[in-house]
């Protein structure tokens, strides 16, 4: 037969461990509630702190905004200048030296050859986006000779200076330079074994920029 | 205060009090510390945008100095071109008088006799590029006739492209006579830029004045 005897009572029993559930409750009963107030007084620092960057940023902002403000009209109308002087100085650019041309002309016109008419016409069109003049120069003429072969070989002598020579092969279509004429020569008074032929030349065009 | 010894009645007031101090954080959560966060952040928003509005600000005040100087440099070249270059209207606002006594000018001093005044040969306008601004230049026409040797006409084309590098050379014909094989019919035209704007020297004269006001103004201060 067993015999329980109870030395406490239930409720008297304590526990054998250092921390004790109760301990704990007390600690975070104090605990607890200071980590929350320093969190959110750090916020509300931090805050504030925010709000005072805030209010001298806006106060520089203040300053700086017409200042900007000014800058950026200033350069606006440098842009605007920048464009016409750009505009100003294209037409420097656009344009021919034409007396080194119609010098060199006559000096490549051989005593055999006799201009009749010399044209140049000019073009303001648009090329690769952007304003430029076309020359076209066109000129007539005969060629005096007895020989028609010889006559023809000079036209052609002439077609391949105004090609090759510096001063037009740098301003001429690359193959711009055309006889489209070499004929008998339609006049009763003509000699027979002349030709009367025109040649003309398309140049590049010639930028406004 | 005392807890009850019952432990299932003190559970109950742990669990009372735990629900207690749930409910207050997320009261002061609501509304306290998520308004701040929430005003936080939006002043975190506004403090870079701010930091970043001055620093380009403070870039472009650095740079007016320099753009200023660009400015006043380019106004008054445009100026000194227009005032060298470009063909200005008489003062019935038309510009064949002054380019007539250009090239008459240029004719006298090289013995060449005109055979007619220049005459006007019209305003051209450039055309414009798809997409780009209006031009603030055009061209002015004047036709020249003569009658003389083709060496005269080289030498009155360079005289007048030589005094003026905008003038260009938009027309010649020459046609050879019969009867006088030295000298020839000829039309010459010349194309002057003029501007769009006729009052545009004057205006260029009013931007180089409120560059010089400017920096005496800026000293006052």
């Amino acid at each position: 037969m067993n015999l329980r005897v109870d030395l406490i009572l239930e409720t008297e029993r304590r526990s054998a461990s250092v921390v004790s559930g109760k301990s704990l409750v007390r600690v975070a009963y104090i605990v607890a509630p200071i980590l929350v107030v320093l969190i959110v007084a750090w916020i509300v620092v931090a805050t504030i702190s925010l709000g005072r960057e805030l209010s001298d940023l806006q106060e520089r902002w203040k300053t700086d905004e017409p200042k900007k403000e000014k800058a950026a009209l200033l350069r606006k109308q440098l842009g605007v200048n920048k464009d016409i002087d750009k505009e100003v100085a294209g037409w420097g650019k656009s344009r021919l030296r034409w007396h080194d041309l119609l010098l060199e002309i006559q000096k490549q016109v051989p005593p055999t050859i006799q201009l009749r008419d010399l044209k140049i016409t000019q073009n303001l069109v648009i090329t690769n986006n952007a304003p430029a003049r076309v020359f076209r120069m066109t000129l007539q003429g005969t060629a005096v000779g007895n020989d028609p072969e010889f006559n023809k070989a000079n036209v052609q002598a002439l077609k391949v200076r105004l090609e090759k020579i510096p001063v037009f092969y740098d301003v001429m279509e690359a193959g711009g330079v055309r006889v489209e004429r070499f004929e008998q020569p339609s006049d009763k008074d003509a000699q027979r074994n002349n030709r009367v032929f025109e040649v003309s030349c398309a140049l590049k065009p010639r930028k406004f920029e | 205060m005392k807890l009850p010894d019952d432990p299932k009645e003190r559970t109950k007031i742990f669990v009372l009090i735990g629900i207690g101090v749930v409910v207050v954080l997320i009261l002061v959560y609501y509304f306290g510390i998520r308004t701040l966060l929430e005003s936080r952040a939006k002043s975190k928003a506004e403090i870079a945008k701010l930091k970043d509005d001055c620093e380009q600000a403070e870039k472009e005040i650095d740079q007016m100095a320099g753009d200023r100087k660009s400015n006043s440099e380019t106004v008054l070249r445009i100026k000194d071109t227009s005032d060298k270059y470009v063909l200005k209207p008489g003062l019935d606002g038309r510009y064949l008088l002054g380019a007539a006594a250009i090239i008459e000018r240029h004719a006298v001093k090289l013995g060449i006799t005109m055979a007619t005044p220049p005459a006007d040969a019209g305003v051209v306008d450039l055309p414009l590029a798809r997409g780009a601004a209006k031009k603030t230049m055009k061209a002015f026409g004047v036709r020249a006739n003569l009658k003389c040797g083709y060496a005269d006409v080289v030498r009155l084309v360079r005289a007048v492209e030589s005094e003026n590098p905008m003038i260009s050379v938009s027309l010649v014909n020459i046609t050879g006579q019969r009867d006088d094989s030295k000298k020839h019919v000829v039309g010459v035209e010349f194309q002057w830029p003029i501007w769009v704007d006729q009052d545009m020297p004057s205006k260029l004269e009013a931007k180089l004045k409120e560059k010089d006001e400017e920096p005496k103004a800026g000293a006052k201060k």
